[in-house]
C-alpha cells in the first residue's frame, strides 16, 4: 500500500512537468497551429540557466528572475527566427521544422554544459516529509504547486486578458481575428513566448530532483506531444490530464513491471487509447485531425 | 426508364442549420438533370451528399439499386459514378495526360508487385491506359498539351481536363459541379456541346449550377432548390414559369443587392 | 517516354559512379562510411517514399531498421540460421508491424501518426535495451556470422561495399519502377489531391498503408546489412536520434524524388566525416557537434529550400526551361 502511495507521488511529480509541457504545446498549437517539438528544450535550458546563475554566485530568487525572461526571449526568437519564415509550410514540415530546432538547441547545450548531469539546489529545506509510510519531498510539492500555478496563470492570461482574447480568436479563425485588427502573427510570437516561459519554470521546479542535462529536452518535447495528443490535442484540461496519467502510468509500470521499460509501458497505453478513442481522453471529435 | 441515381427523403442539418429538407428526386437512364437554386441554398451540400462526401441526417440515396451514402468516396467512384469539382482540383503536381490516367485507375490493375518488377502485363496495361487517356484529351480538345504541367493550365482549360479525367474512370453517371463556373461564352458554350454528347454516347449527367443558362438549354428535368427545400420539378420551361421559383431568385437578388 | 530514358541514363551513370568508387577511393575507413551511405540509401528510399510520396511522416523508422537488425543477429547467433533465410524475417517482421500500425493509420492520420511513429521507435528502443534474455540488453549481441555467398564471405571492406550497394541499387531501381507505374501515379495524386483522388476510385488509405508496409520492409532490409556488417550490435545505434537522422537524410535530398533520399543519405554520410575530420583538429568540435549541424541543416532546409536538394540542382540544369516553354505552348 505505502508502495502504492509512493508510486503515484513519483507519478504526480514527473506527471506535474508533462502537464506544463503539454500546455506549452496546447498554447503554441491553438494559436498557430504549429506543433513544437522544441517545447522540451525550453524546460532543459530553464534548468542548466538556473544551474550556472546559481554556479556563478547569483542569489536563489533572482536567479529564478533572471532565467524566466531569458528563456522568453529564446523562444520568441525561435518564432521570429525559424517558425515564421517557414509560414505556409504543411504541417509535416513544421514539425521536422521544430526537431530541428530542438537538435540544434541541444547540440549547443552539450558544448556549452558538457554531457554530464547538473545539480541545482532544491527551492527550500528538502528533508523528506513522512505520511502513510511514503514519502515526499519538500520539492515535490513544489512542482505540483508550480504546475497549479502554470494553470491558474495562463487560465488568467486566457480567458481574462487582451492577450488571452486573441488567442482565442487566433484559435478560432485566424483570417476573423486579422480583420478585427488582431495579429496572428504577433499572437503567435506570443504564444512562442509564453511556451517557453512556463517551459523554464517547470524545468528550474524539476531539476533538483531530475538533475538536468542537454540532452532531456527532446524526450520531454515527445512526451509533452504524446500528453497533449493523449489529452485531446487542443484542450488545456485535457493536457493536465495527460500530463498526470503519463506520469503516474510511467511511474506505476516503473514501481511494479520494470522501471527500464517505463516509457515504453506508458507509450504503449497512449497508443492503445488513441486506438480505442482517436480523439485522446478529452478532446473534441475533430480536434487535431487536420495537418498532414 | 431506369433510374440511375435516386435521392429518397434526404435530410442534411449541420448543428441547428438545415441545408437539405427531406429532398427527394431521381436522374434517369440517358438523363441530363440540373441542379438550381440561389446562392445557399443548398446545392453543394446535395452534390457532396450524392457523391458520398457527406452523409445524410436521415434519408438514403442509391445509385442503380445500391445505397450509396455511408459508403467511402473511392467506392462511390468504383460502382460507375464519377464528378468534377467546383474549386478545381486537377493533380497540379502531375502533367495533362497523367492526370487523365488517374481517372483510368479503377479500369486497371497493376499492383506493388507487377510494378516494381515491369511485369509484361503491367507494362500492357499501362500502353491501354496511355491510349485510353490520349482518347479522352482529344474528345475534350487537350489532346495537344498532353506533356503539359496541369498546374499551369488556364481556368478554362483545367475544367476541360477535370471533364477528361471523370470520363477516363468510363463512368454511367456524371455529377458536374459548377462546371460552367469562370468560363467565357465561348468556353460555355464549347462545354453545353461536350455534355450533350457524352449524354449521347449513354452516360446519364447530373449538373449542379449556380447560372442557369447552361441548366436550361441542355437539361431534360430541371430540380430547384431554395433553402434546403425543393421548390420545383420539372421541364425547363415548367421550372422558368413557376412561380415559386421566380420569387425565390428574385428574393435573393434583393437580400443581394440590399448586402452590396 | 522520354522522360523515362533520361531516368535510365541517370541510373546507370549512378551504378557506374558506385562501381567506380572503390578503385578511387582505397582507404578502409572511407570504403566503411561508403558502405554505411548504401545501408542508409537503402532506410531513405523507403521513408522518401512514405514522406514525399503518400505525405506520411515516420519519426520511428530506426524500430524497423533496429528489428530488422535484431531479427537477424538473434535468428542467425542463437539459432544459427543461414542469413539469408534469416532476411527474410528481417525484412518481414518490420512489414507485419507496419500493417498492424498501418491498419489503425487512417484513424491515426495527422500528428497522431507522428506522434504514433515517434512512440513506436522509443517503444522498440526500450524493449532492444530491456529484453535482456534475447538481445542481451545495453551491450547487444555479438558474434554475427558474416554473410555467406557460393562459399564467399561478404567481409567488411570492398566486398561488403559491394554487396551493398548492388541490394541498394537494386532497390532504388524498384522504386523507380514503382513511382514511373500506375502505383506511383495513385501515390502522385494523392499528394497532389487527396479529395480528388478518392473521387477518381482510388482507396487512398490502402496505398498510404502499402508504401509504410514497403518502408518497412525495406528498413528491415538494411538492418540486416547493418548487422552483417558489423561483428556486433547494441541498441544505440537505433534510437531516436537514428530516426531523425533518416528523416534528415529525406528531407534534406528531397523528399518527391528517389534520387534526392540517395544524395541525401551519401550527403549525410560526408558530413559526419567532414564533423569527424575536423574533431580531430578543433576539440569543441564533439560528436554532439552533429546535432548542431544535423539541426541547422533541418531548420535551413525546410526555411529555404522546402522541396530539398536534389528537385533544386535539378531544376537549375535545364528542365526547369523546358517546363517554361510548355506553359508559353499554353498561353500562346
Amino acid at each position: 500500500m505505502s508502495d502504492l502511495l509512493q508510486y503515484i507521488i513519483t507519478g504526480l511529480t514527473t506527471g506535474s512537468i508533462y502537464a506544463i509541457v503539454a500546455l506549452g504545446f496546447v498554447t503554441i498549437y491553438s494559436v498557430s497551429k504549429v506543433i513544437n517539438l522544441a517545447q522540451g528544450e525550453f524546460v532543459m535550458l530553464g534548468g542548466m540557466l538556473m544551474y550556472s546563475l546559481l554556479a556563478s554566485g547569483v542569489p536563489y530568487l533572482v536567479s529564478i528572475l533572471l532565467t524566466i525572461p531569458i528563456v522568453t526571449i529564446m523562444g520568441v526568437l525561435l518564432e521570429r527566427t525559424v517558425i515564421r519564415p517557414a509560414k505556409g509550410a504543411d504541417a509535416l514540415s513544421l514539425i521536422i521544422l521544430t526537431i530541428g530546432a530542438s537538435i540544434f538547441v541541444r547540440g549547443l547545450a552539450s558544448m556549452i554544459w558538457g554531457k554530464s548531469p547538473k545539480k541545482v539546489e532544491p527551492f527550500t529545506n528538502n528533508d523528506p516529509i513522512q505520511f502513510a509510510g511514503a514519502s515526499i519531498t519538500p520539492q515535490s510539492i513544489w512542482v505540483m504547486l508550480v504546475m497549479l500555478l502554470v494553470v491558474a496563470v495562463l487560465y488568467f492570461l486566457v480567458e481574462k486578458t487582451v492577450i488571452g482574447k486573441g488567442f482565442q480568436a487566433c484559435s478560432a479563425n485566424s483570417l476573423a481575428a486579422r480583420l478585427l485588427g488582431i495579429s496572428p502573427a504577433k499572437m503567435s510570437m506570443f504564444s512562442f513566448g509564453l511556451s517557453a516561459a512556463i517551459g523554464a519554470i517547470a524545468g528550474m521546479a524539476i531539476s533538483p530532483i531530475l538533475f538536468p542535462s542537454y540532452d532531456m529536452g527532446l524526450m520531454l518535447g515527445v512526451k509533452g506531444f504524446s500528453a497533449a495528443i493523449f489529452g485531446g490535442l487542443g484542450s488545456s484540461p485535457g493536457a493536465v490530464v495527460g500530463g498526470l496519467v503519463l506520469g503516474l502510468i510511467e511511474s506505476l509500470g516503473a514501481g511494479y513491471i520494470s522501471s527500464g521499460l517505463k516509457e515504453a509501458i506508458a507509450f504503449t497505453v497512449v497508443l492503445i487509447v488513441l486506438l480505442v478513442r482517436p480523439s485522446g481522453i478529452l478532446g473534441e471529435k475533430s480536434v487535431g485531425k487536420g495537418g498532414l | 426508364m431506369t433510374t440511375m441515381l435516386r435521392v429518397n427523403n434526404v435530410t442534411k442539418q449541420f448543428g441547428g442549420v438545415v441545408a437539405a429538407s427531406s429532398v427527394s428526386f431521381t436522374v434517369g437512364d440517358r438523363e441530363i438533370v440540373g441542379l438550381i437554386g440561389p446562392n445557399g441554398a443548398g446545392k453543394s451540400t446535395m452534390f457532396n451528399m450524392c457523391t458520398a462526401v457527406l452523409q445524410p441526417t436521415s434519408g438514403e440515396i442509391l445509385y442503380k439499386q445500391t445505397r450509396i451514402d455511408g459508403l467511402p468516396p473511392y467506392k462511390v467512384a468504383q460502382l460507375g459514378i464519377s464528378r468534377t469539382f467546383q474549386n478545381l482540383q486537377v493533380f497540379k503536381n502531375m502533367t495533362v495526360l497523367e492526370n487523365v490516367m488517374i481517372g483510368q485507375h479503377i479500369q486497371s490493375k497493376a499492383g506493388f508487385l507487377s510494378s516494381a518488377l515491369r511485369l509484361p502485363s503491367a507494362l500492357k496495361e499501362e500502353k491501354t491506359i496511355v491510349e485510353n487517356s490520349m482518347e479522352m484529351l482529344k474528345f475534350v480538345g487537350l489532346e495537344d498539351i498532353a506533356d503539359v504541367n496541369a498546374g499551369s493550365l488556364p481556368l478554362g482549360k483545367q475544367r476541360l481536363l477535370e471533364l477528361a479525367r471523370a470520363l477516363a474512370t468510363r463512368p454511367s453517371l456524371l455529377l458536374l459541379d459548377e462546371i460552367a463556373a469562370g468560363l467565357n461564352h465561348k468556353e460555355t458554350q464549347q462545354m453545353t456541346d461536350l455534355i450533350r454528347q457524352i449524354r449521347d454516347q449513354g452516360i446519364s449527367v447530373f449538373v449542379v449550377e449556380h447560372d442557369m443558362d447552361l441548366v436550361m438549354t441542355l437539361s431534360d428535368k430541371v430540380i430547384v432548390l431554395d433553402q434546403g427545400e425543393k421548390i420545383a420539378e420539372g421541364t425547363p420551361q415548367e421550372v422558368q414559369n413557376d412561380p415559386r421559383v421566380i420569387s425565390a431568385y428574385l428574393g435573393a437578388d434583393m437580400e443581394e443587392d440590399q448586402a452590396g | 517516354m522520354f522522360k523515362q530514358n533520361k531516368t535510365w541514363l541517370g541510373y546507370f551513370a549512378f551504378v557506374a559512379l558506385v562501381l567506380i568508387l572503390p578503385l578511387v577511393v582505397t582507404k578502409s575507413y572511407y570504403i566503411s562510411i561508403a558502405t554505411f551511405a548504401g545501408i542508409y540509401t537503402i532506410v531513405a528510399v523507403g521513408l522518401g517514399l512514405l514522406m514525399g510520396y503518400a505525405g506520411q511522416i515516420s519519426l520511428g523508422q530506426a524500430a524497423f531498421f533496429g528489428i530488422g537488425a535484431y531479427t537477424s543477429a538473434v535468428l542467425t547467433t542463437q539459432f544459427a540460421l543461414n542469413p539469408w533465410i534469416s532476411l527474410v524475417f528481417a525484412m518481414l517482421l518490420p512489414a507485419v508491424l507496419a500493417y498492424i500500425m498501418g491498419h489503425t493509420m487512417s484513424r491515426l492520420s495527422g500528428y497522431y501518426l507522428a506522434m504514433a511513429t515517434l512512440a513506436l521507435g522509443i517503444i522498440i528502443h526500450a524493449v532492444l535495451v530491456e529484453w535482456k534474455s534475447v538481445t542481451k540488453g545495453a551491450s547487444g549481441l555479438y558474434g554475427i556470422p558474416k554473410i555467406e555467398l557460393f562459399g564467399f564471405a561478404f567481409k567488411q571492406g570492398v566486398s561488403y561495399y559491394y554487396l551493398t550497394w548492388i541490394i541498394a541499387a537494386i532497390v532504388i531501381l524498384i522504386t523507380i519502377n514503382i513511382i514511373h507505374s500506375r502505383v506511383g501515379r495513385a501515390l502522385r495524386s494523392i499528394h497532389g489531391s487527396e479529395i480528388a483522388a478518392n473521387a477518381m476510385g482510388v482507396d487512398t488509405g490502402k496505398f498510404k498503408m502499402n508504401v509504410f508496409i514497403y518502408s518497412a520492409a525495406l528498413a528491415g532490409l538494411a538492418g540486416f546489412l547493418f548487422t552483417h556488417m558489423n561483428y556486433s550490435i547494441n541498441p544505440s545505434s537505433f534510437g531516436l536520434d537514428a530516426s531523425i537522422q533518416f528523416v534528415t537524410m529525406v528531407v534534406l535530398g528531397g523528399m518527391t524524388s528517389v534520387w534526392g533520399a540517395v544524395l541525401g543519405a551519401i550527403l549525410v554520410q560526408l558530413i559526419k566525416i567532414f564533423i569527424h575530420t575536423l574533431g580531430e583538429h578543433i576539440p569543441f568540435v564533439t560528436s554532439e557537434f552533429e546535432h548542431v549541424i544535423f539541426g541547422a541543416i533541418l531548420m535551413a532546409v525546410i526555411i529555404f529550400m522546402p522541396k530539398g536538394l536534389f528537385p533544386t540542382i535539378a531544376s537549375l540544369f535545364g528542365k526547369k526551361g523546358h517546363r517554361q516553354t510548355a506553359a508559353e505552348e499554353v498561353q500562346g
